[in-house]
């Protein structure tokens, strides 16, 4: 996919000289160096390859920047002004494309975004068997337990919960599994397998998706990514009335952190969760740091 | 021998007034089946939210010169790449305003929201339209005159050189 958004020139780099599987996020900055994130790394990118030397490496263009998004919109804006509205374009392989501008607003909403300058091209990867070590912890007897992966951005969450619904089918538990696929990078559009339990639900807000899921497919879990607002934590508390488990992901970095988000702490004191991951890239995306129960004690530390 | 160089004659020119005439049934054509695939644009664009390129390579033109028009910018789309000269490549019936009205159209589309992508599409289909009401006046002044004239005109060397 990313030979149709990419100029040919940076792709042809990225295609010949980088190991692509390495390959997290390639950021584009008008006027500024290209800088590509290898192993969570980040290293200028150039006509050779990477490289640690600025003088090398290609300056990206505001025109290039124009172009990729014009290009990842399948050359039709309006269709995915919803996701613009959001800051991101998702194309299929559920590559992200976070995006920077003057975001256009009228009546205090959001309309749209414009003249972007910056942008950032994230590369989803399947780790295979990532949450393996740790799944006997979050499902107890063939008892699922009601989770949250915590990690900062870019720390592999959702390839962690990807892989956890993967396993799920491997290991034939037949888990009715709801994946409320907000932003499409779970489901990968379609690109990225989910086993044989997994109903997905793409581009919903969760409190809609929670309702409409819980209605129409019975789940046993809902899956979910980067749980945020007041809104989201309404949407959990509908799913524990409904007496189904979750499994959720947070950018967080710690417990205090995590306290700090609006209806959280009350989740924490309320033990909704009984497992809490957390995550980090400290040796490179999805590096389990160590979970945690519901009386936030610490079970296993890697 | 008379006769028959009487018939080639005649059918020449009248062939000829033929093929002046197609011209502006062609233009005709051409600009109906535009303001067509606008209306298409805009109720797609407005319901579905459907993609330009499939919205366009789902529409089927009467025209020819039209089908060559939308192949090519379907060509445009594949290659992400806006080159006026291959938009109209192998389109030789439109005039240089109309050209120039046809690229900055299909320049543009696709770079909106929808809004403002709709009120682009309302606006070009409205310039489209003075061309086809232009091209249809002119298709019923001369279409049918220079079949006549090229007819007459055969009669007429005919019965000079016989």
């Amino acid at each position: 996919m990313l030979e149709k958004i990419l100029p040919d020139k940076i792709y042809n780099v990225i295609n010949n000289k980088i190991n692509y599987g390495q390959l997290n996020e390639i950021r584009l900055r008008s006027n500024q160096p290209i800088i590509v994130y290898l192993g969570g790394q980040p290293y200028f990118l150039s006509e050779k390859g990477i490289t640690g030397n600025i003088d090398n490496a290609f300056i990206a263009t505001k025109q290039q920047i124009e172009d990729i998004i014009f290009s990842a919109s399948g050359c039709s804006i309006y269709s995915v002004n919803e996701q613009i509205k959001k800051g991101y374009i998702m194309i299929e392989g559920g590559i992200r494309i976070g995006l920077c501008g003057n975001v256009i607003m009228e009546n205090g909403n959001i309309i749209t975004q414009k003249d972007w300058t910056s942008l950032n091209i994230r590369i989803p990867h399947k780790i295979k068997d990532c949450s393996l070590p740790i799944f006997d912890i979050l499902v107890n007897d063939n008892k699922l337990k009601n989770t949250l992966i915590i990690s900062p951005p870019g720390s592999g969450k959702t390839t962690f919960i990807r892989d956890f619904i993967c396993q799920l089918s491997n290991k034939n538990m037949c888990v009715n599994t709801l994946v409320l696929d907000e932003r499409g990078e779970i489901f990968g559009m379609g690109n990225m397998p989910l086993g044989k339990f997994a109903d997905v639900i793409s581009f919903s807000d969760k409190k809609n998706g929670f309702m409409q899921g819980i209605r129409a497919m019975s789940p046993q879990l809902i899956v979910t990514d980067e749980l945020g607002d007041e809104e989201d934590v309404k949407a959990l508390k509908f799913a524990s009335n409904s007496g189904v488990c979750v499994m959720a992901t947070i950018h967080a970095s710690s417990f205090e952190n995590l306290k700090q988000k609006t209806g959280f702490d009350e989740l924490i004191k309320n033990k909704y969760f009984s497992r809490y991951v957390f995550l980090s890239s400290r040796q490179g995306p999805g590096t389990l740091e160590g979970v945690y129960n519901e009386n936030l004690s610490r079970i296993t530390t890697y | 021998m008379k006769y028959v160089l009487i018939v080639v004659l005649i059918s020449c020119c009248t062939y000829i007034g033929f093929g002046v005439s197609r011209y502006y049934k062609n233009r005709k054509d051409f600009f109906s089946d535009l303001v067509m695939l606008l209306d298409k644009l805009r109720l797609d664009i407005n319901f579905s939210k459907e993609k330009i390129g499939d919205i366009i390579s789902n529409f089927s033109p009467l025209s020819n010169h039209f089908n060559k028009l939308r192949n090519n910018f379907l060509s445009i789309l594949d290659t992400n790449k806006f080159d006026k000269e291959v938009l109209i490549e192998g389109i030789n019936i439109l005039k240089d305003d109309e050209i120039s009205c046809l690229i900055s159209f299909f320049k543009s589309l696709g770079r909106f929201d929808i809004e403002n992508q709709t009120r682009q599409i309302v606006s070009f289909k409205e310039e489209f339209q003075k061309f086809e009401s232009e091209c249809n006046q002119k298709k019923q002044k001369y279409g049918s005159l220079f079949i006549k004239l090229g007819f007459i005109i055969g009669v007429l060397i005919s019965l000079l050189i016989v």
